[in-house]
């Protein structure tokens, strides 16, 4: 038994850092946040150099044929960062659904693009399929900025179609998060016949493991970002003066350091088990991955909150990190469902 | 991460499994050992140890199975015991703080002595480190300890002492040398017998008599009685806290009252009610986590691995968990969660009101949260310790 990374997986990990430590050092990330869109290709390329984007991809369709494990040590290690790029849409949730419903040929054709960055799918929901049309709006639809095709998913029938197809429109939202954009895709008559259909339906069950896959990414990267988050506020303690102590030896500054690392760690714990017993197909998974995403939220809100008051008036800065690492988890705390939300659904897989 | 076993470990778990299966009334009824019961809580320890199921890696010529040390083999059991509802054997002070602290740092003929017989349950052990004075800044302790040829003459109080009225043997911090603060301490271990002992029970919240004042006048304890040197007792002293808090954080306990919530919730028809489901589901969530992150802390065991501020932690969440799981029960059932034993309509004999004061008690005791908190800030962190207080003025 190891619970916990094995030696390849601290590997894996270490790569991520030192590659991170390139490509997204905070002024580089800082810079990116700057654009219009917030693409690093820099960053892109790297990652996809590294094999970090096709971690889920079989070997036989150009991936590493790893799993969510390897997956969610990236995707902390990029929460860590506030690195510019939304993994869990790019090489999680996308490539599981285009394996769940493609054929051989589809797969092939796509996954090993996706694997290779060729290809960046974001996945887009909400939108109808009628007459022949896509039509529709799709809100809150993530990591569209940095892709180069959409995947339309209604009621488990797949499309791909270029971002740049006539009659979609693109209009960026803005979120607090301005590493990782959300977008308003509008779909204004676009002809089903011109996208390519993925020959599979993905059922209800293969949804709700997508899902699955998708809630364990988002509660590492927000794991990710509430450790840098200590990081920070505990360095920031040890420097800072006040009535002539500083001010990490006051109690007061000390516990609240002590209660977030109290907290986060043991949800690394969680989110290694949850990715471990999605990977293996345990039958806990199904209130495990709901219930780690929601656990997640929670620790996550208090320790940002918690670390952004240790740095007293320059914890409202924009100068300070701080609020990269506040806002990253706030945003992961909406996806892939509600904290309130996601324990219901773990409850009720319970009593299932 | 891989969380398989292989076929020995599996082997085990069956036999842990068909044995708890076999013998469950006989673990049911050994309840107790300190009132009536003893006899029959010692009689299922010694089967116990007898089958390796508790003091596992303990050599044989101490009392123990003699098994090579192997984690998994204790994860195993743990876990058997667990999915059974069952406590693995007793657990107390003497067992579970004293013997590992023993095997450290104790004399071959001291572990001989001692170690067998408090495995078993046998001889009963309590802790006298709490003073008047001194509970938090526990390295300010007074209670003397003056050597007087073969032998130490020991004068001073003790406070909070649990078990301290049913206990065989105590071991104690006491002052060899006012001139150190912390080397100023030894670890010393006296029979309760010992003439110039008075033991007072002091009554808890509870309303039970479970902890003692210890007073010692001129109590006479043989040198060799020390464990450790005399003037370690400070590095001694904090191996076994160490052990205790290792102790109070563990999850089996949570576990159990965590099922006890879900029966509750059942029995008061609220199970299907969303606010108390959601608390419910956090809760689970925390104790996951707990469970988890004692996975993760054996493997850091297994390899060698320095668990940092990781292994500081597991106190301060295990017995702040227990306390928000028994909360829950005792809102669950309304203006019945209030009743206390012996009352009408009581619900589970009241446990859950004993359990909950009970477990806020051990957020208090071995160390109260607070301190946990500094030691896991300052040990665990890096985080400056709290400057000395300047001597206060004096009044000219
Ligand atoms: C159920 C129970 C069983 C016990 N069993 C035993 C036993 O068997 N043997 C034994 O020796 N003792 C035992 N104790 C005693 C226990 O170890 C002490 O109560 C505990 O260490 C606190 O000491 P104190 O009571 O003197 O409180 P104090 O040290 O006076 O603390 C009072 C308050 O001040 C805070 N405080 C003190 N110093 C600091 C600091 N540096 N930083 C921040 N806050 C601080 C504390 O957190 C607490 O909130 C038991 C206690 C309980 C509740």
């Amino acid at each position: 038994m190891e619970f916990g990374p094995s030696k390849a997986q601290r590997l894996l990990r270490d790569a991520t850092v030192d590659l991170l430590k390139q490509s997204a050092s905070v002024e580089r990330v800082r810079e990116i946040m700057e654009t219009e869109t917030a693409v690093d290709d820099e960053l892109k390329a790297a990652l996809a150099d590294q094999g970090a984007l096709g971690l889920l991809v079989s070997e036989r369709y150009g991936g590493s044929g790893l799993g969510l494990f390897e997956t969610v040590l990236v995707a902390q290690e990029l929460g860590r960062n506030a690195a510019p790029f939304d993994l869990t849409t790019a090489s999680v949730i996308a490539p599981l659904l285009i394996e769940a419903a493609g054929d051989h040929a589809q797969r092939e054709q796509w996954l090993n693009k996706v694997a290779s960055g060729e290809e960046i799918v974001a996945v887009v929901r909400g939108v109808k399929e009628g007459g022949g049309r896509f039509i529709g709006v799709s809100s809150y639809a993530a990591g569209v900025n940095q892709a180069t095709s959409l995947l339309v998913e209604v009621g488990g029938r797949c499309w791909l179609l270029p971002v740049a197809t006539q009659g979609v429109t693109v209009e960026q939202l803005n979120t607090i998060d301005e590493t990782r954009r959300w977008s308003e895709v509008t779909f204004d008559g676009v002809a089903v016949s011109d996208c390519e259909r993925l020959t599979n339906r993905v059922s209800s069950q293969e949804l709700s493991r997508v899902a699955q896959a998708g809630q364990i990414a988002t509660a590492a990267d927000s794991l990710g970002a509430c450790y840098r988050g200590i990081e920070v506020a505990v360095e920031y303690a040890k420097g800072r003066e006040q009535f002539g102590r500083i001010i990490g030896s006051f109690q007061a500054v000390k516990h609240l350091c002590a209660e977030m690392i109290a907290d986060v760690d043991p949800l690394q714990s969680l989110v290694w088990y949850a990715a471990y017993a999605w990977d293996e197909r345990q039958d806990d998974i199904h209130h495990v991955a709901p219930l780690c995403k929601a656990h997640s939220a929670e620790i996550g809100y208090d320790c940002v909150t918690k670390a952004t008051q240790v740095f007293g008036g320059v914890g409202f800065t924009w100068e300070c990190d701080m609020h990269l690492y506040f806002k990253r988890v706030q945003v992961d705390r909406q996806l892939f469902g509600r904290p309130e939300e996601l324990r219901e659904q773990a409850a009720m897989a319970q009593s299932a | 991460m891989d969380l398989e076993l292989s076929e020995q470990y599996e082997s085990l778990r069956m036999e842990v499994r068909d044995f708890l299966q076999v013998n469950r009334a006989q673990a049911l009824a050994a309840r107790d050992l300190y009132g009536e019961g003893r006899d029959r809580a010692v009689a299922w320890q010694t089967i116990l140890v007898e089958k390796g199921f508790v003091a596992r890696t303990l050599p044989k010529h101490f009392g123990g199975f003699g098994a090579e040390p192997d984690l998994l083999e204790t994860m195993v059991i743990q876990q058997e015991f667990a999915r059974a509802k069952l406590p693995l054997g007793l657990s107390n002070q003497g067992i579970d703080m004293f013997v590992p602290t023993l095997l450290v740092f104790g004399t071959e003929e001291q572990q001989e002595r001692y170690i067998g017989p408090t495995i078993r349950g046998e001889m009963i052990w309590c802790q006298g480190y709490s003073e008047p004075g001194s509970g938090s800044d526990l390295a300010s302790l007074r209670t003397r300890a003056v050597r007087q040829g073969d032998r130490y003459v020991i004068n001073g109080q003790k406070i909070w002492t649990s078990t301290a009225k049913q206990a065989d043997m105590m071991f104690a911090l006491v002052r060899t040398d006012t001139a150190h603060k912390h080397a100023g301490i030894s670890y010393i271990v006296l029979s309760m017998d010992t003439p110039g002992i008075d033991v007072r029970p002091l009554m808890t919240m509870n309303g039970e008599a479970s902890f003692n004042e210890v007073f010692f006048t001129d109590v006479e304890v043989p040198c060799e009685n020390v464990v450790g040197e005399e003037g370690q007792g400070w590095n001694v002293g904090t191996t076994t806290l160490k052990f205790e808090r290792g102790m109070l954080g563990r999850p089996e306990l949570s576990e159990r009252l965590y099922l006890g919530c879900v029966d509750i919730l059942e029995r008061v028809g609220l199970k299907n009610n969303g606010a108390f489901r959601d608390r419910l589901m956090r809760l689970q969530a925390r104790l996951l986590a707990h469970k988890l992150h004692g996975m993760r802390l054996v493997t850091d065991r297994l390899e060698n691995r320095d668990s940092g501020v990781s292994s500081l932690i597991v106190k301060l969440n295990g017995c702040q968990l227990n306390y928000d799981l028994c909360a829950l029960a005792i809102d669950a059932m309304g203006e019945r969660g209030v009743l206390r034993f012996g009352s009408k309509h009581v619900e589970d004999g009241g446990s859950w009101q004993t359990t909950h004061m009970y477990s806020l008690g051990l957020i208090i005791g071995g160390g109260t949260a607070q301190i946990q908190k500094n030691i896991i800030s300052e040990a665990g962190l890096g985080m400056p310790r709290e400057p000395k207080p300047a001597k206060a003025p004096r009044s000219a």
